[in-house]
């Protein structure tokens, strides 16, 4: 192994690129996009009935990827950074989510919020890449469609963005899972021809 | 100042074994892993993995946590400040001895132009 870095990188970004958990989020995403009419059919309980089967869903890809590809326990700097990340997230959404609610803005601040997000995402852990960059440019992109004449502001949050983002997580989530794959491989090559 | 053949003889033969580098690089970027995780990146059979891990515990360069998730054994593994600074160490000497080569290259280079 004549380098370092191949078997670090893997590991301290072990598990942002565990993206098959993005899959099931995407979905549930997709499927309480206003579109679908069985989300109004199904009502009470189809918000309930989609979050079980969501977390059942990570639950599952949560064991695969334990199963399958080992647990890695970030160091202490890797958990502080992304437990802000998570908490302030958190605060922004239903901070922007309320004002857009109140206020319904031109110009979603919900959007605007969730594409600083997932830069400051990317950023952090897997590193700046151009699907991370395209779903932020297309967020934008969707935050602008009412000022634009386009959407309504009911069919921009009730429809596009959850459809847009919906989509994001999972072609993202898979396309992480795929350069998990290849990294685990590569480095397994490495040790392998260095042993032989 | 050393050249090559001085870094090389210096090297830890208990570090510098790949799989076990690959171990200890791993472990010194993360708080732990799990068996399933190094026996991943490394290749190697169970078997072997476990004779790597009980050399290396045996160093004092990492320790070895084992219990059950459910009825399921797990094996968490993390590194100690020991196994932190050489692995560290050894990378740094192996850089070291990249530079020494390249200037050596040079310094013939030079000598035969």
């Amino acid at each position: 192994m004549q380098d370092a870095e191949p078997v670090r990188s893997l590991t301290s970004a072990f598990n942002s690129l565990r993206g098959l958990i993005f899959v099931p989020l995407g979905l549930y995403l997709l499927l309480g996009a206003g579109w679908w009419s069985w989300y109004e059919v199904w009502e009470p309980i189809s918000g309930g009935l989609a979050l079980i089967v969501l977390l059942i869903s990570v639950w599952l890809v949560n064991l695969y990827y334990s199963r399958s590809f080992g647990e890695v326990e970030d160091d202490d700097r890797g958990r502080v950074r992304k437990a802000w990340i998570l908490g302030s997230l958190l605060v922004a959404l239903l901070v922007s989510g309320m004002w857009d609610g109140i206020t319904r803005p031109s110009i979603s601040v919900f959007g605007l919020t969730i594409a600083a997000f997932i830069l400051l995402y990317a950023w952090a852990t897997v590193g700046l890449r151009v699907r991370y960059i395209a779903v932020c440019v297309l967020v934008v992109g969707v935050s602008f469609l009412q000022v634009l004449g386009i959407a309504t502001y009911e069919q921009t949050h009730g429809v596009v963005m959850p459809v847009v983002l919906g989509t994001s997580l999972i072609v993202v989530g898979i396309m992480d899972h795929a350069l998990l794959v290849r990294r685990v491989r590569i480095v397994r090559s490495k040790v392998r021809a260095q042993r032989s | 100042m050393s050249g090559p053949i001085e870094d090389l003889a210096g090297l830890d033969q208990l570090v510098h074994n790949p799989a076990r580098l690959a171990i200890l690089t791993a472990l010194s970027s993360c708080q732990s892993a799990d068996f399933v995780f190094l026996q991943n990146i490394t290749g190697l059979t169970k078997g072997n993995l476990s004779t790597h891990l009980g050399k290396l515990e045996g160093a004092e360069f990492v320790e070895i946590e084992k219990s059950f998730k459910g009825k399921k054994p797990n094996t968490r593994i993390g590194i100690t400040e020991a196994g932190k600074a050489a692995v560290d160490r050894h990378w740094s000497k192996l850089e070291n001895l990249r530079e020494s080569s390249k200037r050596m290259k040079l310094d013939g280079a030079n000598t035969e132009g």
